[in-house]
């Protein structure tokens, strides 16, 4: 078995330990970032929909400021934002390279993409159903809580699950910039070496972790979907 | 007690300034059904919003047993709110919770520790100012007995997607209920719905009135709803409330003219002026022959007055249409008939009706 894979692959079969590093950096910067992005994300998408005009919360300025520090960031391209960031980074996390440094880029390039996502999956609860709860007496963060997030959970696991698919594509491109993780394995093996059996094996890789992403999304939406 | 004073509500656009409430002034008793008609842009929906302070009128009072709300900080005003239940059109329920959680949804949990705001409670001077907590148990408890009353035990672990409109508007109506309100606004409750749907859901709203004595406060653009369940109407055009007064008054005797267009929706009556208008057979008189439009009210149709009239003065009463209502236990007619025969013996059978108060209009002799 062994033999025939060294056979058919034998670039890769030499360098399995430095694969498994390298897709352990990329699960702990989809795991870091990921997470980081839905929450600060998730809040920057509930401040948009209650601050907006005839919301709950409504807030001008604050909604103002908000949507334009959002499309500044989701407006520079992803590589240029890298290197926009190295002192940031340098400030937030000490370095700004390997995983650890780009966490940060990844962060400040998903918060704004999720936000959005979550905006507009809050957009679609009722403004009736919220002058209901209104009526009802009920608090506005009892509302954004048990209204707003609560209604909308099938909506949030559907942005959650495309933000990190997508978010995969970022780390691969990361890793240009000394990021680490499986997109500078394929590029320092199989592109500027030509070992193209090593793109595949990533691409199989790849592939699995996003397929397994949207299992279990999938699971939850229907689950969760009345 | 509600009271409104000179409630005005402006919305203020770039280009003008729409005025939606005129200065309306009203008063509704407690205990009662109130309705308010009127049809689309009649500003009915806004001063039914103004009274839960949904919208904030621009000038004028509400006041709710007593209590100012124009003035009230939205701490105190989100308290009054839970004394008032409200329901929609379109029901707005929440549809990734259950039926139970859904009536469930608007009570409070009590606090573990409470006792800091028991004192701050107890300073309070109204009692609608105190909100009610409640433990697991006493919700459970509640919900079970709401789902009773409107009749949905069998369906509490469904979704909302699942039932149909008038059940929908069942929970709905039971959410309202939840922290036993003092007053129930609805909002074209039955406008969603269909004939046989929309009864039984006023039949639950009457007894919800009668059995736990809530003020009911609804909005309509149905002759209809007011019919069946309301003591008081009033009825709005153009932002002002132009007449009001018990359900029997109303359709007795209408004023305005807007009064009597919605009147004339619910009868069959206002056919008789098309058929005239198009000389039918139907209204072809014999000379000497005449075609009167009889209005009756309260107990003076206890007797019989078609037989009577065409026994006494020895008449052919030919009834062509007319309806015949129920209001408040009392029978509500208007009748269109020709009366064939003698020429005296109709004035005299005209004059014997006028005296025992029936209202007599000769539309075509």
């Amino acid at each position: 078995m062994m033999e025939w894979l060294s056979d058919v692959m034998p670039n890769i079969m030499d360098k399995l330990p430095s694969l498994q590093i390298s897709f352990i950096e990329t699960l702990y910067m989809l795991a870091i970032a990921g997470s980081l992005s839905v929450l600060i994300g998730l809040i920057f998408g509930v401040i948009l929909t209650v601050t907006k005009k005839n919301h709950i919360l409504q807030n001008i300025v604050l909604y103002t400021i908000l949507d334009k520090i959002l499309n500044l960031f989701r407006s520079i391209p992803f590589i240029i934002l890298v290197s926009l960031l190295i002192y940031v980074s340098q400030a937030i996390v000490g370095t700004f390279i390997g995983p650890k440094g780009a966490l940060v880029p990844l962060v400040f390039a998903t918060v704004p993409f999720y936000a959005r996502q979550i905006e507009s999956v809050l957009a679609e609860v009722s403004d009736g159903l919220i002058e209901a709860s209104l009526a009802m007496g009920i608090t506005p963060i009892q509302i954004i809580i048990r209204v707003y997030l609560k209604e909308s959970i099938p909506g949030i696991i559907r942005s959650t699950m495309t933000t990190f698919i997508s978010l995969i594509g970022l780390i691969a491109m990361v890793g240009v910039v000394a990021g680490g993780g499986l997109g500078d394995f394929a590029i320092r093996y199989g592109f500027q070496r030509s070992q193209v059996d090593v793109i595949y094996v990533v691409v199989i890789i790849i592939l699995c972790l996003v397929t397994i992403i949207q299992w279990i999304g999938n699971y939850f939406i229907k689950k969760y979907t009345h | 007690m509600i009271v409104l004073k000179e409630v005005r509500k402006e919305y203020t656009s770039k280009k003008k300034t729409i005025e939606a409430l005129k200065d309306v002034s009203l008063e509704i008793q407690e205990g009662k059904i109130f309705g308010i008609i009127g049809s689309s842009g009649a500003g009915k929906s806004t001063l039914l919003r103004c009274i839960n302070m949904l919208e904030k009128p621009t000038k004028g009072q509400i006041y709710i047993e007593g209590e100012e709300l124009s003035g009230l900080k939205m701490k105190k005003l989100r308290l009054i709110r839970q004394k008032m239940g409200m329901i929609f059109q379109h029901f707005h329920l929440m549809n990734a919770r259950t039926v139970e959680q859904n009536i469930a949804f608007p009570m409070k949990r009590k606090r573990k520790f409470s006792l800091f705001n028991k004192q701050k409670n107890q300073q309070e001077t109204s009692d609608m100012y105190i909100e009610k907590r409640y433990t697991k148990k006493e919700i459970q408890a509640k919900t079970d007995s709401l789902l009773e009353l409107v009749g949905l035990s069998d369906k509490k672990g469904m979704y909302p997607s699942q039932l149909s409109g008038g059940q929908k508007q069942r929970v709905a109506i039971a959410r309202a209920l939840a922290n036993d309100p003092k007053v129930l606004l609805c909002d074209e409750a039955t406008s969603a719905l269909d004939p046989q749907t929309t009864i039984s859901i006023l039949k639950l709203l009457k007894e919800v009135n009668q059995k736990l004595g809530i003020t009911i406060i609804l909005i309509t653009h149905e002759m209809e709803v007011i019919k069946e369940i309301c003591d008081r109407v009033a009825i709005m055009e153009g932002g002002e409330i132009v007449e009001q007064g018990s359900v029997l008054e109303i359709f007795t005797h209408p004023c305005k003219q807007v009064t009597k267009d919605f009147l004339c929706a619910t009868s069959n009556i206002s056919k008789i002026y098309e058929l005239l208008e198009q000389n039918s057979p139907i209204v072809h008189l014999e000379p000497g022959d005449r075609l009167v439009k009889l209005q009756y009210s309260t107990m003076n149709t206890g007797t019989s007055i078609i037989s009577n009239i065409s026994k006494l003065f020895s008449l052919e009463v030919n009834i062509i249409c007319g309806t015949i209502e129920i209001l408040q236990n009392q029978p509500v007619g208007s009748l269109v008939v020709i009366f064939k025969g003698n020429k005296e013996k109709i004035e005299e059978a005209i004059k014997a009706l006028k005296e025992s108060q029936v209202e007599v209009e000769v539309m075509k002799q």
